[in-house]
């Protein structure tokens, strides 16, 4: 048998952004193929918290192995992740009181960056109203904002439209929805090349097979010629996956392993079903599943 | 795909208006009847004289096998999948997960018993070390020792072939060369060499095609990749999740790895969980945090995702709770109640059945927000408990228990 037999045939391939001068997206086949051309390696960000609390789960403090924010910032900008992601994981009271000092991180900190970035917000629709359109103001430069919703995309799309950002729109893991929600944000502004979707899936373990096919969807109805689905799609795993306790708890009996290891497996197991559905970027929190994921993905050996 | 009776009717003269329209030669009082019947396979294509040849040949296409079954042990079945996607059905056999062992390892014993001694449980399900893949000069003493540990032996002296290549290409020729051998239990394994993960999975990618889109014999058989012990766990962590996702139906790890095992056989409960059934959680009170008896009480339906979401904030809260969680056919709040699988007696019922009140001195109980408008409905039902109307999100639930 040849092959070309079994050759997979699409009407329309995955739409095509930079940013900087990363290429997101523009793939013309399910993952690792390269049928009909040329396909780009999915892409690894790294997301860290912009305020370090505890909330932030102690597993990963010690495989980050830094006191602050701002040391964490430097180690994800020198590690092997192609993006650096930062959540800006505010709340509706200290918002307000933190705007400067946000317009100040952007202008001393997060301009040094050497590596392309994610700014995103708080999943708090109030927070996100206030905050998103100040960082899509003052980002130091082009960067991808995250994310705006059906109740938020009315104010947050034209501010990220105006300065040229990639917007992340994030659907409640349903192909309709999404769809709708790229239309509504077109109409509003947003240029189709400048959006990701975010299907909002679920970590390993925790409807993490809803969100799979929900993506494996979206990538068919792309592939047969759907242009208000062919944007590249984002999966923010890393938060799903701590989400989870297996991910961060040490309290599972022996039988579940040891618990610093199962913390990088429970993310990079998510981000590998993620990226094997079709997910473009997975935005991860541990260093030790970006090594790993990297690694693998680029076929270099431990 | 298999024919549906309408496709294969349009081939039947009576779809025609043709000659031999209903002639009943076949048995069946129409040609609809027949259609229908050769569908479900109940009926033979040679009993009608008026198939065309495209029609027989649709059929004997239709009637191969997608990908074979093959017995690894009494109890173990692997391959017999027929989608490429798991939204289009499901997927049938779970990807076995095996561990490579050698026969002359001098810590033979300890690792079987290992291997063996490992099992955990999630969602209601244990999961245990499918299979070794045994190697070495000892195999047969070996292998009685493994299968007497309840697990299969993947080996050169199993009763199913082995054909070994490292390419879609000539792993097609070495499985046709066993089939002309007259070999018909067959594993295909493709040999992980030094190629790329990427290469892997196009192959696989390939030889599913074959097997579930064309039919074609020579690779419709389950594939094997065991992954290089060049490998760190993690890397080895991401390869298999990759190739549990894309097409492998057999993986064999070159280590026995706890947190590896835990973690993979959680993707592999997720992926093979029919897309079609929504998955269920018990419907009964669940515990958070050890409480005591003036913990509060959220009641939601038994939706797994549904269940997980609130769960999971209530794990994550400085006290105790209670979460009664209904029978109401895996479906979410809005769906279960749309379909009347939410009712305000059902409800009451359950809490009833479930003898919450004797567990606890609170009479509160939090509805999801989402169902507001079935307080007064519910209070009606239970008018021993104050219905307290609670939040949409789960991710609210912990300021709105805060807030008292």
């Amino acid at each position: 048998m040849n092959k070309s037999d079994i050759h997979f045939a699409i009407k329309e391939k995955i739409r095509e952004t930079k940013l900087v001068n990363l290429k997101i997206g523009g793939v013309s086949a399910r993952s690792f193929m390269e049928e009909n051309e040329n396909n780009a390696q999915p892409l690894i960000a790294i997301e860290i918290p912009y305020i370090l609390d505890n909330t932030y789960p102690e597993v990963l403090k010690e495989q980050w192995d830094c006191l602050t924010q701002e040391q964490m910032l430097t180690k994800a900008d020198k590690s092997n992740a192609d993006i650096i992601s930062i959540k800006f994981n505010l709340t509706e009271e200290n918002i307000d009181n933190n705007i400067e000092k946000i317009k100040d991180f952007l202008k001393n900190k997060v301009s040094k960056l050497t590596k392309p970035f994610i700014l995103r917000g708080a999943n708090n629709d109030p927070v996100d109203l206030k905050l998103l359109p100040i960082l899509a103001e003052f980002a130091p430069k082009e960067c991808i904002i995250s994310f705006a919703q059906e109740s938020t995309y009315e104010q947050i799309v034209p501010a990220a439209a105006k300065y040229n950002h990639i917007l992340v729109l994030r659907s409640p893991i349903d192909i309709n929805l999404a769809k709708e929600l790229n239309i509504l944000s077109i109409d509003k502004g947003m240029q189709p090349d400048r959006i990701l979707i975010d299907p909002d899936m679920g970590g390993l373990g925790y409807g993490l097979d809803y969100g799979y096919s929900i993506i494996e969807k979206i990538r068919q109805a792309a592939f047969d010629g759907d242009t208000m689905l062919n944007m590249p799609i984002i999966a923010f795993i890393g938060e799903e996956s701590y989400r989870a306790k297996e991910a961060k708890s040490d309290t599972f009996c022996e039988q579940w392993g040891d618990y610093k290891e199962r913390a990088a497996m429970w993310e990079i197991s998510g981000a590998s079903a993620m990226i094997s559905a079709g997910a473009d970027i997975v935005v991860l929190w541990n260093p030790t599943s970006v090594e790993a994921m990297q690694k693998v993905l680029k076929g270099e050996k431990s | 795909m298999n024919l549906t009776g309408m496709q294969i009717f349009k081939y039947l003269p009576g779809a025609k208006k043709a000659e031999g329209t209903n002639c009943k030669q076949c048995g069946c009082p129409t040609c609809m009847a027949y259609a229908l019947k050769l569908a479900k396979k109940q009926a033979n294509i040679e009993q009608c004289p008026h198939i065309p040849q495209e029609l027989k040949e649709k059929f004997a296409q239709s009637s191969k096998i997608q990908q074979h079954e093959i017995k690894l042990s009494e109890t173990l079945i692997t391959g017999g999948e027929n989608v490429m996607y798991r939204h289009d059905k499901t997927f049938v056999n779970r990807t076995v997960i095996a561990i490579a062992l050698d026969s002359d390892d001098k810590d033979f014993d300890k690792k079987l018993e290992q291997i063996s001694h490992y099992e955990i449980e999630r969602i209601g399900e244990k999961f245990k070390v499918d299979a070794v893949y045994l190697t070495g000069s000892n195999i047969e003493n070996a292998a009685q020792k493994i299968e007497s540990a309840g697990i299969a032996v993947i080996s050169k002296i199993s009763p199913y072939k082995i054909v070994s290549a490292a390419d879609f290409e000539s792993l097609e020729k070495a499985s046709m060369q066993a089939l002309e051998q007259g070999e018909k239990d067959i594993i295909l394994e493709l040999e992980y060499k030094k190629n790329q993960l990427k290469n892997i999975v196009q192959e696989l990618t390939f030889i599913r095609r074959a097997a579930i889109i064309k039919r074609h014999e020579p690779l419709t058989y389950p594939v094997m990749v065991k992954l290089p012990s060049d490998m760190d766990i993690f890397q080895l962590s991401a390869a298999a999740s990759i190739l549990l996702c894309r097409y492998a139906n057999i993986i064999v790890l070159p280590v026995f790895d706890r947190a590896l095992l835990s973690t993979i056989f959680t993707l592999r409960q997720n992926i093979y969980t029919n897309p079609q059934k929504p998955l269920q959680v018990e419907a009964k009170v669940y515990e958070f945090n050890e409480p005591d008896k003036n913990a509060p009480i959220l009641l939601t339906t038994n939706f797994a995702l549904t269940y997980f979401a609130v769960a999971g904030e209530l794990e994550s809260l400085p006290f105790g709770s209670y979460l009664v969680v209904t029978p109401s056919d895996g479906m979410s709040v809005l769906t279960a109640w749309s379909a009347d699988k939410f009712t305000a007696e059902l409800v009451a019922r359950s809490v009833k059945n479930f003898g919450l009140a004797q567990k606890v001195d609170t009479r509160k109980i939090i509805i999801p927000g989402l169902l507001a408008h079935m307080k007064d409905e519910l209070q009606e039902a239970m008018p021993e408990w104050q219905i307290i109307t609670g939040t949409i999100e789960a991710c609210q639930i912990p300021e709105f228990l805060k807030q008292g």
